[in-house]
C-alpha cells in the first residue's frame, strides 16, 4: 500500500456476508456458497463430478446483502 | 408587549425598550467576545471525551476478543492474559537518523529482531500450534496492539490539551479524529478477519501470483517467503510471495534482491494493493511504473537498490482499495480483479520481453488465507 489515508469511516457501511467460490479446475463450472471454517483461498476439496478433477476453492469474498 | 423591528444603518434593535436590547443583543455579543473561546473549548472536549470513551471501548473489546481467541482450549488463562498484555505494551525504538547513511540495515535489523521475538515468544507460550494458528494469534495480537498503541496516544493529547486548557492542541485533535477513527474501525473489522484466516483486500498480490504458481514447485528464499518457476509465453517466469495461507508478508525485498543477482531478469513486474483516494473505484485496477510495496521501506530499498544496480525496469500492477478494505475481509470487486490483472502481466510480458527471456513476479501483501 503506498498513499496516504484519504476520508472518513463511512458510518453507513453494511455488514458482509462471506462467501466461498469452488470451481473445478478443468470445466471451471463456479459454485457459490457461505463461508465455512476451514476455507482457504486455492484449497482442494473435492472431486468434480462431472470431470473427475479437481474442485478447487478460487476465490472468497464478502458481499454486502442485495436489497429486495 | 409589542415587538418592534427597527433595521436601519448602524441602529439594530429589537424592541423599544433599551434595557431588553441590551440584555438580548448586546450582552450575549459581550459574553462572546470575552468568553468565546472557552465555550468553543467546552464544546471541543465535550466531543473529544465521547470520542475518547468510544476508542476505550473499541479498545477494550479488541483485548477481549484476543484473550478469548488465544485462550481457547487452553487451561493455564491466567499466565496467558498475563503475557498478553505485557504484548500490548511492546514497543520499538526506531533507529537514530541523524546520520542517514546505514539507516536501512539498522531499521532492518530492528524489524526482522521484533518479528523473530514475537515468533518465539508465542511458540514458547504455545508449544503445541500448528503454524496457521500460531500465526493468526500473532496477528490478532498485532492488531490489539495496534488499538492500544492508537488509544494511548489520543487519550494523551486529550488530556494535555485538557490539562492546560489548550483550544488550539484540542482543535488540532478535533481535526485530525476523523483520520484516526478510520483507522480504529479497520482495526475493528481486520480483527474478525484475522481469527477466522480470510483473506483481507491486501492479499490480492499473493493471491494473483498464488494462482500462477499451482502446480508448480515451491522453493524457500527468505523468511516466509516462496518462489516458483513456470513459463508464459515462452519466458522463464520466477514467481515470488510471502508463504500463505498464514497471515504473513514474507520478506520480499531480500527474495527479489537474492534473484535479480541470480538470475539477470529482463523484467520486474510487482503487484500489490494501492490505496485509493476518496472518489476512485474499489477494484480498480492500474499500471504504473516503480517499485509497488509499501510498509516502512525496508524491501522496498532493496528492491530499488537491486533493480538500479542491473539497469532493470520495474513495472506496477495496483489494486485500489480503501485502507478498511485491505486490512479487512475482502470484497467482490477486489477479488474479481484477478482474471484482469492476469491478462495485463501477459500482455507485459508479450510487449516487454522477448522469447527465452527471464521475468520476476512479485505478488506483495498479506497472504493469510491463500494458499499457493
Amino acid at each position: 500500500m503506498s498513499l496516504p489515508i484519504m476520508g472518513a469511516p463511512d458510518k453507513k457501511a453494511k455488514k458482509l456476508t462471506v462467501y466461498t467460490i469452488e470451481e473445478c479446475v478443468k470445466c471451471k463450472k463456479p459454485v457459490k456458497r457461505e463461508f465455512k471454517d476451514g476455507d482457504l483461498v486455492h484449497k482442494i476439496l473435492d472431486k468434480c463430478k462431472d470431470c473427475n478433477e479437481n474442485i478447487m476453492i478460487s476465490l472468497i469474498y464478502g458481499e454486502a446483502p442485495k436489497k429486495n | 408587549m409589542d415587538l418592534i423591528f427597527i433595521i436601519g444603518a448602524g441602529n439594530t434593535q429589537i424592541t423599544s425598550n433599551p434595557i431588553i436590547n441590551l440584555a438580548i443583543i448586546y450582552l450575549p455579543l459581550a459574553l462572546l467576545v470575552l468568553y468565546g473561546q472557552k465555550l468553543q473549548t467546552w464544546l471541543i472536549t465535550n466531543d473529544l471525551s465521547k470520542t475518547v470513551g468510544r476508542l476505550k471501548e473499541m479498545k477494550d473489546k479488541s483485548r477481549e476478543e484476543t484473550i478469548a481467541h488465544i485462550t481457547e482450549g487452553i487451561d493455564n488463562k491466567e499466565e496467558t492474559i498475563k503475557r498478553l498484555d505485557s504484548f500490548l505494551e511492546y514497543f520499538t525504538i526506531m533507529p537514530v537518523d541523524l546520520d542517514p547513511a546505514g539507516v536501512i540495515n539498522k531499521l532492518d535489523h530492528i524489524m526482522t529482531s521484533r518479528d523473530m521475538r514475537m515468533k518465539s515468544e508465542i511458540q514458547q507460550l504455545f508449544p503445541d500450534l500448528d503454524e496457521l494458528k500460531a500465526n493468526s494469534i500473532e496477528n490478532v495480537i498485532e492488531i490489539a496492539t495496534s488499538f492500544n498503541f492508537v488509544y494511548k496516544i489520543v487519550r494523551h493529547f486529550y488530556l494535555v490539551g485538557k490539562k492546560t486548557n489548550n483550544f488550539l492542541l484540542l482543535a488540532q485533535l478535533q481535526m485530525i479524529i476523523p483520520f484516526l477513527m478510520l483507522q480504529a474501525d479497520a482495526l475493528n473489522k481486520a480483527m474478525a478477519t484475522f481469527k477466522k484466516n480470510q483473506p483481507i483486500g491486501d492479499a490480492i498480490g499473493p493471491m494473483i501470483v498464488g494462482k500462477l504458481m499451482l502446480e508448480h514447485e515451491k522453493h524457500d528464499i527468505a523468511v516466509d517467503t516462496v518462489y516458483a518457476e513456470s513459463d508464459i509465453s515462452g519466458r522463464k517466469t520466477i514467481l515470488v510471495t510471502a508463504k500463505g495461507p498464514a497471515g504473513t508478508v514474507g520478506q520480499p525485498g531480500n527474495a527479489v534482491q537474492e534473484l535479480i543477482n541470480k538470475e539477470n531478469p529482463s523484467l520486474l513486474i510487482m503487484i500489490d494493493a494501492a490505496l485509493k483516494l476518496e472518489g476512485e473505484k474499489t477494484g480498480e485496477v492500474a499500471e504504473g511504473i516503480g517499485a509497488a510495496i509499501g510498509g516502512i521501506g525496508v524491501d522496498k530499498f532493496k528492491i530499488e537498490e537491486a533493480a538500479t544496480q542491473n539497469n532493470l525496469p520495474v513495472y506496477a500492477i495496483v489494486i485500489k482499495q480503501s485502507l478498511v478494505e485491505a486490512i479487512s475481509l475482502m470484497t467482490k470487486e477486489i477479488a474479481e480483479s484477478v482474471d484482469t490483472v492476469h491478462d495485463i502481466i501477459n500482455r507485459i510480458i508479450e510487449e516487454r520481453t522477448k522469447p527465452n527471456d527471464k521475468v520476476i513476479i512479485v505478488g506483495v501483501g498479506n497472504t493469510i488465507g491463500v494458499i499457493q
